[in-house]
């Protein structure tokens, strides 16, 4: 189980930045890297750097903003913040994959053929 | 409606974007090198697990660039830039593909205006098969 570590599907890493950014207010690419691979447990396999693409793509769509900033450790690092509209994005994105993880639990639930008898 | 908008300025802006996103990645190194050697790795040891984490700063670099532009049309501005370049470097060539261009355009063009108004329009008169005079000159002349 440990070596295969799983695929992030389309769309996933960008729900998981904004809750990630709704949880612990602003962050630097750095943080939210780590913050999610500890949250999942380093069960999914994540390049750090498609976190950046992932940041750009929200940018782009306002979902978050981004600004200059010094960390504690004094480097000069980009810390990202949820907007408003990322929040309402951040809603949707949970209500469909929670929606979606019940839809896939119940139909993989369904015993196979053979075993009721 | 934005997000084009800043995608467009995103090709204006390729050389500050790309300075940021420069820095960005420097200190994401820096923080993970540092965590890393805190938990007992050596310098080179540190950075090198840095980087695997990352997954090449390079391939960072260019999966960033992708997202935030339009790669299609990066890739032909890139392509004409190119192009651009190589005519001017070779001269003769350009020139030489430059005339024989020109020279083709320009005969085709003459052979078709022959042709338009040879075939293609008719004269305009009425009934130009049978060549004769203006009706209203017929008038005239009854």
């Amino acid at each position: 189980m440990k070596e295969s570590k799983l695929d992030l599907l389309q769309g996933t890493l960008d729900v998981m930045v904004l809750q990630t950014l709704s949880a612990l207010g602003s962050l630097h690419g750095y943080g939210i890297a780590r913050r999610i691979e500890q949250v999942s447990g380093d069960e999914i396999l994540l390049n750090q750097g498609t976190i950046y693409a992932s940041l750009v793509r929200l940018q782009d769509r306002g979902w978050i903003s981004a600004a200059w900033g010094t960390s504690d450790n004094n480097r000069k690092a980009k810390y990202y913040s949820i907007t408003r509209q990322g929040r309402k994005q951040l809603a949707a994105g949970m209500a469909y994959w929670r929606r979606l993880a019940n839809v896939m639990s119940r139909v993989l639930a369904v015993p196979a053929a053979g075993d009721e008898a | 409606m934005t997000a084009p908008l800043r995608k467009l300025g995103s090709l204006l802006h390729k050389q500050q974007l790309d300075r940021d996103l420069d820095a960005e990645l420097a200190t994401h190194l820096e923080l993970a090198i540092e965590e890393n050697m805190q938990a007992g790795m050596s310098p080179d040891e540190a950075r090198r697990r840095a980087l695997v984490r990352l997954g090449g700063l390079e391939q960072s670099k260019e999966e960033h660039r992708d997202a935030r532009g339009w790669p299609a049309l990066e890739s032909i501005l890139q392509d004409l830039r190119y192009a651009a370049r190589t005519l001017h470097r070779e001269r003769g060539f350009a020139i030489f593909a430059i005339l024989i261009i020109g020279l083709g355009v320009g005969a085709s063009a003459t052979v078709f205006s022959v042709l338009n108004s040879l075939l293609v329009r008719p004269l305009p008169f009425k009934g130009p098969q049978q060549p004769g005079l203006d009706s209203q000159q017929d008038a005239h002349r009854r």
